[in-house]
């Protein structure tokens, strides 16, 4: 089941990067489609990555830098990195303070294209 | 400073103290070469070691909390007092003298903490796996993190401590406590009486099987390594399951439920009138209801279509 699929996803992001504590997965207009929280509530978090995520996309269009990798948020508890996920999802990523950018970055990207191609499939079944 | 809390478990023979692992070597390495610079360690996730001629003064890893974390996470510093002394201290390099001076923290205390956080650093690079060490020499004037510790650590003494530390961690490897273990609580304990046994009761709180000893320790804002020792203790005393399954946890959610999807599965989408937002916010008398929010410039705006 691609729900699954999805599941696992968020679960080994979580397992290879140190520092991600939760994630989840949620369309461009922010409804959540799959989540592996703790603390925080995930319809919550999907409506506010999309909010965040427009706002970054119009940001980097309107001062020219390009393509939007990601938006990252860094408080003083930690990180919140939203990935835009081909152009109907998104995925938010929520780590402590501890964590390692660099890694993230580097896993990040396979992650999310295998999340687009999980999310593609489920929108076309054969 | 560390080790004071007895765990009950046996103390590890001296032999092994001497088996220096990769990082205990590269220390060693680099010290006794005198080295000013920034030895970075590749590793899962490895960290970077900061040394003045020789002596270790600053220590970092995404494996263990650092001085900023181990004193804001606790509440020993509070976040106020940190941002005043920060923004007054930090770009000069004075952030410690404006810590103390602010009386946010004593000059031993602080000293406690940056030190251990340089020993836990170390160890927490050791615990995880390093690949590789790359020296730097950056000279004497090279840029430090905000509270290194001055004149810094002795390498040999780093190294012993180390040592003593991988021993332990190995004894509890043979009941289940290891770096990447989800231990989960079996029952709470009642709320501590004594000061010093509120990390025991803190350490068993946060023991949901999502979290790692290293996620712990961040969230407690505590040493990787004291933290390790109150899971195996607590793991001793059956308090704790140190190792259970993370995926059947509560708490991951998916927006439907998979077993009972009609047609083609595709993502959720907006239904109107589903958030029944309606029905909470007030009434307003010029708006109707669930109308369109049309700002008045937008409102007037002609059709140019029918104009021409």
């Amino acid at each position: 089941m691609a729900h699954n699929a999805l599941l696992s996803e968020l679960h080994s992001l979580r397992d290879q990067v140190t520092g991600v504590m939760e994630s989840a997965v949620a369309t461009v207009d922010g409804l959540l489609v799959v989540a592996d929280t703790d603390g925080v509530q995930p319809e919550v978090v999907s409506a506010l990555a999309a909010a965040t995520l427009g706002l970054g996309k119009r940001t980097g269009h309107e001062v020219g830098m390009g393509e939007l990798r990601e938006v990252v948020i860094r408080c003083r508890g930690g990180y919140i990195v939203v990935y835009a996920v081909g152009q109907v999802a998104l995925l938010a990523v929520l780590a402590d303070e501890g964590l390692d950018v660099t890694r993230l970055h580097i896993e990040s990207r396979p992650a999310v294209e295998r999340l687009s191609a999980l999310l593609t499939q489920e929108r076309s079944p054969n | 400073m560390n080790g004071q809390h007895p765990t009950g478990l046996s103390t590890p023979s001296t032999d092994s103290l001497d088996d220096l692992g990769p990082v205990g070597r590269m220390l060693r390495e680099h010290g006794r070469a005198r080295l000013s610079g920034v030895l970075r360690i590749s590793g899962s996730p490895g960290g970077t070691v900061f040394l003045r001629d020789g002596l270790i003064v600053a220590a970092s890893t995404p494996a263990s909390p650092g001085p900023e974390s181990l004193l804001l996470r606790s509440g020993r510093v509070s976040e106020e007092a940190w941002n005043l002394a920060f923004t007054a201290g930090a770009p000069s390099g004075h952030l410690a003298a404006e810590l103390i001076a602010q009386s946010a923290i004593g000059a031993a205390g602080l000293e406690i903490v940056c030190l251990s956080a340089i020993f836990d650093a170390v160890y927490a690079m050791e615990l995880f796996g390093v690949e590789d060490g790359e020296p730097e020499n950056t000279g004497p004037q090279g840029l430090l993190p905000p509270l290194p510790v001055l004149p810094g650590i002795d390498a040999d003494r780093l190294v012993r401590d180390l040592s003593r530390r991988m021993a332990m961690t190995a004894a509890w490897q043979q009941i289940g406590v290891y770096p990447q273990c989800r231990p989960v609580a079996l029952r709470q304990l009642s709320e501590p009486l004594l000061p010093a046994e509120k990390i025991r009761h803190d350490v068993l709180q946060k023991c949901n099987g999502r979290r790692t000893p290293r996620d712990i320790a961040f969230a407690l804002g505590q040493g990787l390594y004291v933290i390790m020792q109150e899971i195996a203790s607590l793991a001793e005393s059956g308090l704790l399951e140190p190792n259970e399954g993370s995926r059947k946890q509560a708490g991951t959610v998916s927006a439907e439920d998979p077993s009972k999807a009609s047609g083609p599965p595709g993502l959720p989408q907006r239904r109107r009138g589903a958030s029944k937002v309606g029905h909470v916010l007030p009434p307003s008398s010029n708006r109707p209801l669930l109308g369109p929010r049309i700002p008045p410039d937008l409102a007037v705006r002609p059709e140019p279509d029918q104009e021409s």
